[in-house]
């Protein structure tokens, strides 16, 4: 089958050390030898697979000193021939060797297209590539650890063994049902029940892990609330600060506002804050939109600040809406005001640092993912979660009904519960789910 | 030899056993000449093992051969011995009638049914070679071994067990169809192999026959048979009231010792068999070897006719030497002074490979030429009667000019039967099971004609009369299903709720309502009236129905949901053998069945999920 030569940067199109240029197809060697001087005696026909190259990077209008490598198909991520430059960071030098191989009869990947070729050349089962979109897209250690746990196909194997058991219970039922008068034990109910007891039991264990699973991959998400002038900002900025390995100003997503990101004991905690919004008018409706239902519903932490110097009924108000949330109440600008409050979980000062590191260690104890070993493996894909709570939901049903429904009826829902579980499994992959996954493959990969 | 023109016809049907007569009665009754040759007119739907008709899955099939305009229902119903209702405790979909046969009325009856049918010629001959055009593209007739030649533009082959037919018991061995009937042997076989068919070799077998006379039946369990079901037909009136009883009796230790020191001697284990035999229906050699912590196997008496004193003995088929046999059927209570009077024995013959059929059982490689019942690698008289009727009818609507009758997997059994074959293949004898069927809720044997019936119509072989029959069973089911949806007032649903420990109604309560809450629609017939004119077999539809209304639409969601797989064509021009994300194994499987669309390629056996994904995105290239 032949297959055209595309080419996409792989790497985040951002100033960094490294940025890499992929092109996967019938003759990718054949573009680098025309834009790729070795420094050593090996012209690049005879480049040896696997091995790096380093020489001169000829770009669109400039030259750029780094490396090549050859992947010989099959062997390479996309199964086809592919070569990769490495080459200096930076937005404009990688545009420009991208630019040089599209010239040179190259075509720009679409969304997606190097895991999907890989895909069609059975490189990736679907259960991988999914995993690989998470361990991409995942921006902190632990997120990339739970996309690992998919890449290495452990659900699929763990899935593959829940479905076997259910199985041999459907198979015992259908017999039961297809030889009524082979004088063979009746179905027994107790090894029934048995059997989806102990599924259930999996399944609910991976679904819980999926919370966490979530937390881990999405990061947790944090609201900050309070008045205005209790010092929010300041004291996100100073979080932000004394943590050095932030990411700050990060445009967020359409969903909420990110002020900003920090990692702590490796999870990502997404910071939401709603500040400042209000300037007059009428109180108890503006006390609606300072707290709104959103961030209030999707945060995992509640951050409510008040200033030491200025606890005041609004206060009041604003805790008695908050009071039932995961939440984490801290008084700020003690370096101004040592006023103590009842409802206080932490006295702290953005101006002057005080408490700064107490503060992170409770919003991580204020996570689910405290006491929990993060090298252990969680479930992170919804569509995953999605379908193990279907098949929750069926076998429940199924165990629920053992006696009073006839076996015909008990052996659907039991088959439904074996479906779901094949949503993930792959052994009923439907259309709509290769749609999916396609559509979320990201330029590069 | 000299060869001479038999005659002139539009298609000949090789063999009478049950996939020939209903292709032979399809063919004759939608119009066109027809010619049924068989090796004696004495073996027409002769019934070579059970003398029974239906049970599980296979009762589904019969009465789907009946809603289609079959003739298989009529004729067991005529020939009952005794009839039951099978899994009556285990729901709605997966009851099924199972109808006691006399044996010799059977044939007698389907005989008198052929010979009296217009349009059809009964030869006795031996087929031995199917003639076609010089190109091997079309069939053009069948010569027979006399030399007689029947020139045709159809043949349907349904040749049975009787293809290179040889029977074993022990060291005996001889070329033999079933029950000392003659087989094809004179070349056939080679023929077809000519025709670029695979032929493969399967095997079956069939228990001794005793003389009822000297069973002692005191000491047996009784099965009598049920006065209150329907028939199988819906064609026929009723079920007879006066009915013959099986009996129920059990191998024992002493009779596995017997077949344990005698299994040198098998020609199974021997080697002297060679022919794959089905998982489901093990020789009782078989079943004390592989299940050897069991302490008896069941076994079933079944009368063979209500004129002969001969007793089928099911659960025992056995290709044990006949000393053996005569042993062993003594241990077993109740038979310790019997005496045989037919030995069992295994038979071993001919098939084709059913991946070389499309859905309409027609060769792929030769026009005209169809092939349906064992010679398809299936088993079961219902199997193949429901074949025969489908090959025979799209030889018939092929001729016409008009679509093929196919029927998919959510529109009956028979569907499922024909898709397996021609989609997943078999290799041991295809029994139907429930448990083969996706949606086995709705393809319950209550409503086989609401399925079938129009399209039976529609294809021509369902007649005024039939159709008549089933406009009257919608008819009611319409005004049934109306009178469901009638409400019965708080007040007066109050007292028969609370007898079934329900709380007082709040709200007004339909008589679907009052089912779903587990009370029989007989009572509630009784108690607030309606329902008038609707007869007991609809009054049962209509309460599964609403009994199993969720599953039942959740079913149809499913089969709407599949059909948009089933309708993702594959180009037939599609080069599997270069796609190289599928798996080895797929890529030959796929170039070899060549479905024709998405869902038919998903149930390759072979084909996994990922090669089908890997399909759906070299289909959007």
């Amino acid at each position: 089958m032949a297959s055209e030569n595309i080419a996409a940067i792989s790497t985040a199109l951002s100033a960094s050390g490294v940025a890499v240029i992929r092109v996967s197809g019938d003759s990718p060697l054949s573009i680098a030898q025309k834009m790729f001087t070795p420094v050593g005696k090996t012209g690049v026909a005879d480049f040896e697979p696997y091995k790096m190259y380093v020489g001169e990077i000829h770009a669109d209008g400039f030259n750029d000193f780094g490396l090549c490598v050859y992947f010989k198909g099959p062997k390479s991520f996309t199964g086809e021939d592919v070569v990769e430059f490495h080459c200096h960071g930076g937005i404009a030098i990688t545009r420009g060797i991208l630019k040089k191989v599209l010239s040179l009869g190259a075509r720009m990947a679409t969304n997606g297209e190097f895991t999907k070729r890989a895909f069609m050349n059975g490189k990736l089962s679907l259960a991988s590539a999914e995993g690989l979109i998470d361990m991409i897209n995942s921006e902190s250690e632990s997120g990339a650890r739970a996309g690992y746990y998919l890449y290495r196909e452990k659900l699929t194997a763990e899935i593959n063994a829940l479905q076997d058991q259910i199985t041999d219970v459907l198979a015992q039922i259908d017999c039961d049902m297809d030889f009524p008068e082979e004088d063979l034990e009746e179905t027994s109910t107790k090894a029934v029940e048995q059997t989806l007891e102990s599924v259930l039991e999996k399944i609910s264990s991976l679904v819980k892990s999926y919370r966490t699973g979530r937390t881990l991959k999405n990061g947790v998400k944090v609201g900050i609330v309070g008045k205005p002038n209790t010092g929010k900002s300041s004291l996100l900025n100073a979080l932000l600060d004394y943590d050095k390995a932030i990411v700050s100003d990060v445009a967020g997503t359409t969903r909420d506002i990110v002020e900003g990101r920090i990692d702590l004991n490796g999870v990502r905690f997404n910071f939401s804050d709603t500040a400042g919004i209000r300037e007059s008018g009428d109180k108890v409706e503006e006390l609606g939109v300072l707290l709104s239902k959103k961030v209030l519903d999707e945060s995992d932490v509640i951050l409510f600040v008040m200033d030491g110097g200025n606890i005041t009924a609004e206060d009041d108000q604003i805790y008695s809406m908050v009071k039932d949330k995961n939440l984490l109440v801290a008084v700020n600008k003690t370096d101004v005001s040592k006023v103590k409050d009842d409802r206080a979980d932490i006295y702290v000062s953005a101006k002057s640092g005080e408490n700064l590191q107490g503060l992170k260690d409770m919003l991580f104890e204020k996570t689910a993912l405290s006491g929990v070993d993060l090298n252990g493996d969680f479930l992170c894909e919804e569509r995953h979660y999605q379908a193990l709570k279907k098949a929750e939901e069926k076998l429940r049903s199924a165990l629920s009904s053992i006696g009073t429904v006839t076996l015909d009826i008990l052996a659907i829902d039991i088959k439904d519960g074996w479906d779901a579980l094949g949503e993930i499994s792959g052994r009923t992959a439907t259309e709509d789910i290769i749609n999916d996954i396609f559509s979320k493959f990201c330029v590069g990969k | 030899m000299t060869t001479f023109i038999e005659g002139q016809f539009d298609a000949v049907v090789i063999g009478a056993g049950h996939a020939g007569c209903e292709a032979a009665l399809a063919l004759a009754r939608t119009g066109f000449n027809t010619a049924m040759l068989t090796l004696n007119l004495d073996s027409i739907a002769f019934m070579a093992c059970n003398p029974s008709i239906g049970g599980t899955a296979k009762g589904q099939i019969v009465r789907e051969i009946d809603a289609l305009g079959g003739e298989m229902g009529i004729n067991a119903d005529g020939a009952l011995l005794q009839i039951r209702m099978l899994n009556r405790g285990k729901g709605a979909a997966v009851q099924s009638l199972r109808g006691q046969e006399d044996k010799n009325y059977y044939h007698t009856l389907m005989k008198k049914t052929l010979e009296n049918t217009p349009n059809l010629k009964i030869v006795q001959g031996e087929a031995v070679e199917i003639l076609t055009d010089e190109k091997c593209e079309k069939v053009t007739g069948v010569k027979t071994a006399f030399g007689g030649i029947l020139e045709c533009k159809s043949v349907v082959v349904a040749t049975g067990v009787y293809l290179n037919g040889s029977v074993i018991a022990g060291e005996w061995k001889q070329n033999s169809g079933p029950n000392g009937f003659q087989s094809a042997a004179n070349g056939l076989t080679e023929n077809l192999v000519d025709l670029g068919f695979n032929v493969r070799r399967f095997k079956t077998g069939t228990p001794a026959r005793i003389d009822g006379r000297t069973i002692d039946f005191n000491k047996l369990e009784i099965q009598d048979g049920e006065r209150d079901v329907y028939p199988f037909s819906f064609m026929s009136e009723r079920v007879p009231q006066k009915q013959t009883p099986c009996y129920l009796t059990y191998t024992n230790e002493k009779t596995h010792d017997i077949i344990r020191a005698n299994l040198h001697r098998s020609p199974l284990y021997g080697g002297l068999i060679k022919g794959t035999g089905p998982r489901y229906c093990p020789s009782i050699e078989d079943k004390v070897v592989r299940f050897s912590d069991k302490e008896r196997h069941q076994l079933f008496l079944e009368p063979e006719g209500a004129d002969t004193n001969e007793i089928y003995v099911q659960g025992m088929s056995t290709s044990l030497p006949h000393d053996v046999q005569k042993a062993m059927y003594r241990t077993v209570k109740g038979l310790e002074n019997c005496e045989i009077m037919r030995y069992a024995y295994a038979i071993e013959y001919d098939c084709i490979d059913s991946l070389d059929l499309y859905p309409t059982l027609e060769y792929k490689k030769i026009k005209g030429l169809y092939t349906a019942g064992q010679i398809n690698g299936t088993s079961g008289y219902e199997e193949a009667a429901a074949q025969g009727l489908v090959a025979g009818l799209n030889a018939s609507l092929a001729m016409r000019g008009e679509e093929p009758l196919i029927l998919s997997r959510d529109d009956g059994y028979i569907g499922v039967l024909i898709d397996d074959l021609v989609t997943k293949g078999t290799n041991e004898p295809y029994r139907m099971m429930t448990s083969r069927a996706e949606y086995r809720i709705v393809l319950r044997q209550d409503n086989p004609d609401f399925r079938l019936t129009e399209k039976g119509r529609k294809a021509g072989l369902v007649s005024d009369e039939r159709y008549k029959v089933y406009l009257d069973r919608v008819r009611q089911y319409n005004l049934a299903t109306e009178e469901m949806k009638r409400t019965v007032k708080p007040k007066e649903a109050e007292e028969l709720l609370q007898k079934h420990g329900y709380a007082k109604p709040q709200t007004a309560l339909s008589k679907a309502d009052l089912v779903r809450r587990g009370i029989a629609l007989a009572e509630i017939k009784q108690e607030f009236g309606g329902f008038e004119e609707i007869s007991k077999e609809i009054l049962d539809t209509v309460e599964i129905d609403a009994k199993y209304e969720g599953y039942l639409q959740k079913g149809l969601d499913q089969i709407e949901k599949a059909k948009r797989l089933e309708e993702k064509m594959l180009p037939p021009d599609i080069d599997y053998m270069k796609i190289n994300g599928l798996r080895i194994e797929a890529r030959q499987k796929l170039d070899k069945i060549r479905p024709q669309n998405l869902g038919q390629a998903g149930r390759i056996s072979g084909v996994s999920p990922a090669d089908i994904a890997v399909l759906m995105v070299y289909l959007t290239k």
